[in-house]
């Protein structure tokens, strides 16, 4: 019997033109090609005829070496769950980001509002200074779920990739503010807990509201899988 | 609400049969090919250069978990099984399977020949 590892290392590698896959699958592949072998052997075919036949299971093998690579790597390179998950949400976060900054260069947030509010709810004036950023977040959640439902995302995907700016504030406030107060000392977090708690409000609920709304259109509609597959049904006639 | 057919029927079969397979039990790649084989009465024969690509990804997408195990014979093998994720998307693939093979009955009456 040959040393199928070796075997199949030297067939993938194919004089080095292209780069054999890691040794699990190659000890993997040589498995297959052992058992193979000897279910030829148990049924009567000789052992240089048993060799022959399973190395013919692939007929080229750098083409395996190659299919195998892209496989392993998945579409893109990327995973699924990147691909459906964390870009999409990358995007609106960004989205919203930058939107906020552009907002605030503009000096679209309406500082007289913010003033006066604070002297009788001073908890509404971080709303109201961040207004038409929260306004603006249903088209935020939209490009993540749209994002999401393009890269074939299920609905929990699609959800989770529009409220993604959001779970990023909410983590934010429940946990890198107090830790932070934590590691610095009692500071206002810990003076004034109430601040504290409406501000994680003001900064997280409208604009998650705002979120949903924006991804609702794209939660119930069908995966984009089944819609290819609508679209490919030949016309009527 | 209509069920409709994936596209990429021969793909989508293929996943099928690997997924419908390790729903039952754990096996390796041989004994994947093999039970193919034997189950379907010879009418479908997965080649090494056709399943190992697809079995990796299977797993690439979370819907199988490969496993170095030693079999009946103490030989090291990678023995595949369903993930939870896997269990999820074998109910809605036979569905459309189901759909498909209704359709096709009603278009060629396939079942009634």
């Amino acid at each position: 019997m040959p040393d199928w590892k070796k075997l199949v290392h030297e067939r993938m590698n194919g004089g080095n033109a292209v780069p054999a896959p890691n040794d699990e699958v190659v000890a993997e592949l040589a498995g297959h090609l052992e058992d193979c072998c000897e279910a030829l052997r148990a049924e009567g075919v000789g052992e240089q005829e048993a060799v022959e036949r399973a190395i013919g299971e692939a007929a080229d093998w750098r083409a395996l070496a190659r299919k195998i690579r892209r496989a392993q790597r998945g579409p893109g390179g990327m995973n699924e769950r990147t691909r459906q998950l964390w870009l999409p949400g990358l995007a609106s976060l960004t989205a919203g980001n930058l939107l906020l900054m552009a907002l605030s260069y503009a000096s679209l947030h309406p500082r007289m509002v913010a003033e006066r509010a604070t002297t009788w709810f001073p908890g509404l004036a971080l709303m109201a200074a961040y207004m038409p950023w929260v306004a603006a977040q249903p088209l935020v959640g939209a490009l993540g779920a749209w994002l999401s439902h393009r890269a074939g995302g299920g609905r929990a995907m699609r959800l989770c990739a529009g409220l993604f700016p959001s779970i990023v504030m909410l983590a934010c406030w429940g946990l890198f503010i107090p830790a932070t107060a934590a590691v610095e000392g009692p500071k206002w977090v810990t003076q004034h807990p109430v601040y504290f708690v409406l501000g994680a409000v003001a900064w997280v609920a409208p604009a998650t509201m705002g979120l949903l709304l924006g991804s609702l259109p794209f939660l119930g509609i069908r995966d984009l899988r089944s819609a290819d597959a609508t679209a490919a049904r030949p016309a009527r006639t | 609400m209509t069920t409709r057919i994936d596209s990429k029927i021969a793909r989508g079969s293929a996943e099928l049969a690997i997924l419908a397979l390790l729903a039952k039990q754990p096996l390796y790649g041989f004994e994947i090919a093999k039970r193919i084989e034997e189950d379907s009465g010879g009418a479908l024969r997965f080649e090494l250069a056709s399943l190992y690509p697809m079995l990796y990804e299977l797993e690439k997408r979370g819907w199988l978990k490969g496993q170095w195990e030693a079999n009946r014979a103490g030989r090291d093998r990678r023995y595949y099984s369903l993930t939870a994720t896997g269990r999820k998307k074998l109910a809605p693939l036979r569905r459309e399977w189901k759909v498909f093979f209704q359709a096709l009955d009603r278009l060629a009456g396939v079942t009634r020949a």
